[in-house]
Parts: C-alpha cells; sequence; structure tokens
C-alpha cells in the first residue's frame, strides 16, 4: 500500500479503491460538514466517481491523495448546492444532548464567512494541520492561520466571549 | 487570563472531538463494474462500513439454528479444518499474553531530496539552467502549471525562496494579480537542489474564478537569481468564471505563484522496521456460534529484510460488539513461539519467509448486515487485516444469481406509462407541480432495484411516498411527487449479483444502473 500513496493514482478499480480507502473518514467528515447529513454519502460519492473518471490526472507534487481527494469533495459539495434549491437555512442540530452551548457554537459558525467556516471545518472538526488545509484551500498556510484567528475572533464575538475574561 | 479567540480555540477543539465521535462510520468503498467502459465506469458504490468488503477477505455465515449463526467459509477461502483449531505445522500456537505496551524502536527517515544537501550547493547562476513551462493540468476546479528549471552545465546548484515571475501580454504587463503562496511541497522546507537529474520547479495555481473579462497571458518572465530574464511560454486565456457558473461579479482571481520547490518530495517521517511487514488473515474456521472462541491465522511477511521480534510487540483485535460500537481485545504476540531465531537467539521474522500465528476471540454480534473483524500489529507502522463476516441469509448466493431474471422497470407519470429507451439512453420526464411519478419493477430479482439517490431527490423538491406499509428505501411501489420547479437527474439500480449475465462469484457492495432518469419538474 505505501507503494501506492505516491506517484500517480492507481488505474485499476481494485487498487484505487485501496488507494482511496485510507482517506474515506477524512472524505466523510468533511462532506458531514459541508452539506446535510442525509446528503453526506451521495457526496462522498460523487467525489470518488470524479476522482475516479480524473485519476490520469492526479500528481503527486501537487500534493497528496488525501489533499486532492478533499479538493474535488469540497468541489463536489459546492456543486451540490449549485444543484439544490435555495431552502430555509438551519443550524445543523447539536451531536452531543449534553452540550447545549454547541447550538450555540453551530448557529455562530453557520453565520462566519464561506471562507472562515471552510479552514474551521478542515482544520477542527476534518483534523488537517495547516500546512494541509492550506492545500486543500489553495492559499498559504500564513493565510490559514490569518482565517482562522478571524473566525475565532467572530465566534468569540457572536457568542459574546469578547467581553468575558477567564483564567486557566 | 485567556483570550476570547483562545477560549474559541479549545471550545472549537473539544466540540469538534465531539462531532468527530459522534459521526457514522465513513462508507466504504467498492468497486463494482467499474471498467472503462465508453461511458466511464457506471459509479463507485459506497455501502455501510459494517456490511462492505474491501481489500477483505469474505466469509459467509450459514445459521444452524434459530438465534445461532454460524460461520461457513467460501470453496476459495482458506480453510482450516472442521475442529475450529488451525494449528498445523509451521504455525506459531496461540497463547493468551498480557499486552505489554513495548516502545518499537523507530528511526529517522529525511525527506527526499533533503535540503540540507541543497544547501551545501552554491547558488544557481542563470548560465547553468534551462526553464520551460511543463503542460498544464487541472483539479477540483484549479489550473495548475509548472516551470520546470534544470541543470543546463556546471556543477550542481541551489535555488530558493520566493521566485521572480512577471506576466506578460503582448509584451506589456498582463493584468493579473499575483499572489505569493508559499511552500508548495508538504513536508519540503528549504533550498532546493538543481542537479543532474535533479530538477526545481516554480507551480503556479490558477483557480476557475475569473469573472471580470478574460484576459490573456502569452509570456511569463521569470527572472532568475542572478538577475537575467528567461522568457517561457504564458498561461494563456484566462479560466472560466466560478467553475463555469457566471456571476456578476467583476473577480480577478489572482495567479498563486509558489516558492521553488523540488519536482517530486517525499516528506521526512519515523518509520520502524516492521514498514515492511504485511499482515493477512486466513484460516477462518467453517463453522463459528456466537459467543464461543473463534480461531484463525495471522501471516506476518517481513518482504526486503529480516525483522528481529525484540521487543515483542503487541497485536490487538477489533471486534464490533454494536452497530456503533467495538470492543478492542489487545494482546502480547506469541513471539516465544517463533521458531525462526538470529544470531542472539532472539525470535525473528526472516525475510520473505511467512510466519503464522494462530489467534483466538470470539464473536458477540453478528447482524444481517456482517460485521468487520480487524487484526492490528500495535507497532508504529500500523499493519492489518480485515475479514467480514456476512450472515449466509442477507447475502445472495451465486446460485441465486445466475437465476435471475431481467428486470423490467416501469415508470407512469398522471396515469402515462412511459415509452422504454434505447438501452444506453436516460429516460427524459417532464411533469408540473403535484404530479406524481410511480416506480414499478417486475422479475424475480425486482424487488433489489431500488431509486438512487433519495436524499437528493428530496433535496431537490420530490416528495417521496413508500408503498403501503413499508419503509422508505426506493424499492419498487414507490412514487415521486413533485412539489417545487427544478431539474434532477436520478438513477433505478440493481446489485450485480442480481444482474442476469451469469454465474458471479459474489455479489456484495457492486450495483448496477438499470435506468438513468432525467427528471424535468415544471410550475
Amino acid at each position: 500500500m505505501a507503494a501506492l500513496e505516491r506517484g500517480v493514482a492507481p488505474q485499476p478499480a481494485e487498487e484505487f479503491a485501496a488507494w482511496v480507502e485510507p482517506h474515506l473518514p477524512a472524505l466523510a467528515r468533511l462532506a458531514g460538514r459541508l452539506v446535510d447529513p442525509a446528503d453526506r454519502d451521495d457526496v462522498v460519492q460523487e467525489a470518488l466517481l470524479r476522482a475516479w473518471q480524473k485519476r490520469t490526472t492526479y500528481d503527486e507534487s501537487r500534493g497528496s491523495p488525501r489533499v486532492w481527494l478533499l479538493a474535488i469533495l469540497r468541489d463536489r459539495a459546492r456543486r451540490h448546492h449549485l444543484r439544490t434549491p435555495p431552502g430555509p437555512t438551519l443550524a445543523r442540530e447539536p451531536v452531543i444532548e449534553q452540550h447545549p452551548s454547541d447550538i450555540d457554537l453551530e448557529r455562530a459558525l453557520a453565520a462566519l464567512s464561506p471562507r472562515q467556516r471552510l479552514a474551521v471545518d478542515l482544520y477542527y472538526f476534518v483534523d488537517l494541520d495547516v500546512a494541509t488545509t492550506a492545500l486543500v484551500m489553495g492559499c498559504a498556510p500564513g493565510t490559514v492561520k490569518a482565517t482562522l484567528s478571524q473566525a475565532r475572533a467572530r465566534l468569540a464575538e457572536l457568542l459574546g466571549l469578547t467581553g468575558e475574561t477567564a483564567d486557566d | 487570563m485567556t483570550e476570547p479567540a483562545d477560549r474559541m480555540d479549545a471550545l472549537l477543539g473539544e466540540y469538534a472531538d465531539r462531532w468527530r465521535d459522534t459521526q457514522p462510520d465513513p462508507p466504504v468503498v467498492a468497486p463494482s463494474s467499474w471498467n472503462d467502459s465508453p461511458h466511464g465506469p457506471s459509479r463507485w458504490w459506497l455501502v455501510p462500513a459494517a456490511a462492505a468488503a474491501v481489500a477483505a477477505v469474505i466469509v459467509g455465515v450459514a445459521v444452524s439454528g434459530p438465534g445461532t449463526p454460524q460461520a461457513t467459509a467460501p470453496p476459495a477461502a482458506h480453510q482450516s479444518n472442521a475442529s475450529q483449531t488451525p494449528v498445523a505445522t509451521g504455525v506459531v500456537p496461540w497463547k493468551p499474553l498480557p499486552a505489554t505496551h513495548p516502545d518499537i524502536p523507530t528511526h529517522k527517515v529525511p525527506p527526499s531530496p533533503d535540503p540540507a544537501v541543497a544547501a551545501q550547493a552554491p547558488p544557481c547562476k542563470a548560465g547553468q539552467l534551462k526553464v520551460t513551462r511543463e503542460p498544464g493540468g487541472a483539479a477540483a476546479g484549479t489550473l495548475y502549471y509548472s516551470i520546470l528549471l534544470q541543470l543546463r552545465s556546471g556543477a550542481a546548484c541551489r535555488l530558493e525562496g520566493r521566485p521572480d515571475v512577471r506576466l506578460l501580454d503582448h509584451g506589456r504587463a498582463a493584468a493579473i494579480p499575483l499572489k505569493y503562496g508559499g511552500h508548495w511541497a508538504d513536508g519540503y522546507r528549504g533550498p532546493v537542489l538543481v542537479g543532474n537529474g535533479e530538477a526545481a520547479s516554480i507551480r503556479l495555481a490558477w483557480t476557475e474564478d475569473w469573472c471580470a473579462p478574460p484576459v490573456t497571458n502569452d509570456q511569463i518572465v521569470v527572472t532568475l537569481p542572478s538577475g537575467r530574464t528567461v522568457r517561457v511560454q504564458g498561461l494563456g486565456k484566462s479560466p472560466i468564471c466560478n467553475d463555469g457558473n457566471p456571476t456578476a461579479s467583476n473577480h480577478k482571481e489572482p495567479v498563486w505563484v509558489y516558492d521553488y520547490a523540488p519536482l517530486h518530495v517525499q516528506p521526512g517521517h519515523r518509520e520502524s522496521a516492521y514498514k515492511q511487514v504485511d499482515a493477512q488473515i486466513s484460516g477462518m474456521p467453517r463453522q463459528v456460534t456466537v459467543g464461543k472462541p473463534l480461531d484463525f491465522v495471522v501471516t506476518l511477511t517481513a518482504r526486503n529484510h529480516d525483522v528481529t521480534l525484540d521487543p515483542c510487540p503487541d497485536f490487538t483485535v477489533v471486534e464490533p460488539t454494536s452497530r456503533d460500537t467495538v470492543v478492542k481485545h489487545r494482546f502480547g504476540l506469541n513471539c516465544s513461539g517463533v521458531r525462526h531465531r538470529d544470531a542472539s537467539r532472539r525470535p525473528l521474522l526472516p525475510a520473505g519467509v511467512p510466519v503464522r500465528f494462530a489467534i483466538q476471540t470470539s464473536l458477540h454480534y453478528l447482524p444481517p448486515g456482517g460485521i468487520k473483524l480487524s487484526w492490528v500489529l500495535d507497532v508504529p507502522d500500523i499493519q492489518s487485516d480485515t475479514v467480514v463476516l456476512f450472515p449466509a441469509a442477507s447475502r445472495p448466493t451465486p446460485s441465486a444469481a445466475a437465476t435471475c431474471e431481467p428486470t423490467k422497470v416501469s415508470l407512469v407519470v398522471a396515469g402515462r406509462t412511459l415509452p422504454e429507451p434505447l438501452p444506453t439512453q436516460p429516460v427524459k420526464v417532464k411533469m408540473h407541480v403535484g404530479d406524481v411519478l410511480e416506480f414499478d419493477a417486475t422479475g424475480n430479482c425486482a424487488d433489489q432495484a431500488t431509486i438512487y439517490p433519495i436524499g437528493r431527490l428530496k433535496a431537490a423538491g420530490i416528495e417521496l411516498i413508500a408503498p403501503a406499509g413499508k419503509p422508505l428505501d426506493g424499492e419498487p411501489g414507490t412514487r415521486l411527487k413533485a412539489v417545487s420547479p427544478g431539474s434532477m437527474e436520478f438513477d433505478i439500480t440493481q446489485p450485480t449479483c442480481a444482474r442476469p449475465a451469469g454465474p458471479r462469484p459474489d455479489c456484495h457492495g457492486g450495483f448496477v444502473v438499470l435506468r438513468r432518469v432525467k427528471l424535468r419538474v415544471l410550475p
């Protein structure tokens, strides 16, 4: 498998499936952040189909397979939103009942700019490092850091934390 | 005192952890009919992780009595005899040894190429270099270009930092903003060696978001470290707007220019001797009863070099105990039972020699959808293998697959049956808001046909009505009621194992499109 991680994307379907499999958790997480839960697997599937169709264009020098696949997924999620008729925008349901503050946090996340939200989704929820986040977003690592900083400041403002101080 | 933004970092990190913990398993990919037909692969099919089989040994399970699933191995699988004990000559016997959590030694693998080597080379002079522009490519809505810098003459030299690049149009500066993106290659920092066989590159990226009037870049001027300029072919016409979805904005997407980077990079990392060890499960017994010991064999093979089992590693068996939970059983590997020894009498995985270990666990959960049982060697470069255990009742057999008749699909809109299209053509359906499209299918495998994907149809303003008394899963008898105007596409699919194309060795995961439907809902 290690050999498959580098170079070009494998051509046989079985090998390509094995090649993408380690990246499925990250793809599913990003899809889980970008689209409704009911559409998560559809968007992952569309991204994989697109990756399969474009597998000959993969070039490791442009980034790791994970970066390539996440970038494709991001594109598919954007197209998914374009296809989906506009409807009421709802914050996601909180994932843990014991943390009612999560409701406020999800609502605040929904109020970020798309770019800030993408940076937060990739860095915190998909759990990428800054360098990989930058490659997926197509910008410099410094830009990611700045965007995350702005996002945190905006969230703190939305959640009313800016007037507080707290000692650790 | 904690700054609000720092506190947000902690809040986000904690919430993201909780969010990840509650996410369903990622879907698993099973290649179905992905042969490169003129129309491309029919689809990637995602199946729930618990029921999937990717790079896994598939074991059918028969039910021997009420509530007592038992496993049967397929004819092609490695099998032990019926005694449940796969121990045979050359198999290291099973011992439930406690885990020792040993510290497995690792060594540092430097990045390749190594920037420390490049740092020792003198700076490149313009006359030494041959500069060319490589053909561009595209991925995920971004166009990529690279300028290649190769050694023309002289000794190896180095390039580093931000390249000096200008974009021209007919000799004048093109009105295209430039942005500098820093490091291109993940994991590589520092100077870049240009030598025999080692090239440097300047990477350029242009996202398909140019929504201003089109511009052209016919030449790129690269100013080399000595101050001399070199001209190479430009990027051409500005890319499309918003990935082909024009907007009214006048947005000028910049061209990103990245620092000098090696053409190919392998990041530095740490690895252990187990990096080149493969693990494979075999020997699943013919009969396994849930709740009773399950014996199988794991084969470890060192591909290239001997691996000394000192310290002796642990391993973990990961067993699902419900749909959402797993239990991990960690043990010490029975290294003392390995007969291969090095000169110091330490147990050894000899290069190229499979060493088989008997493993024992037990199953406590085996739903119709199957479970995934994993064996993991607890070393820094994790080596693992997985088997998927299916109850036979939920897994169509090859003989059943061979007896499937062709499934006939019928689509009725407002009482009118739609004509059959040519086999490769989609069905184009026009209906008005309020109309109902009825989907039905006939044939002895028709119950396996389903509408896909339901989620997107719902999002597109189609209300799906399940057959009376049945859950909504897109089966024949489902009705689609148009609620709002729009266009969408969906498929009616069937498992490939039900396709009337003769016997198949297995039929998990893959699906075939029986009918593609292009639906347009008018007001």
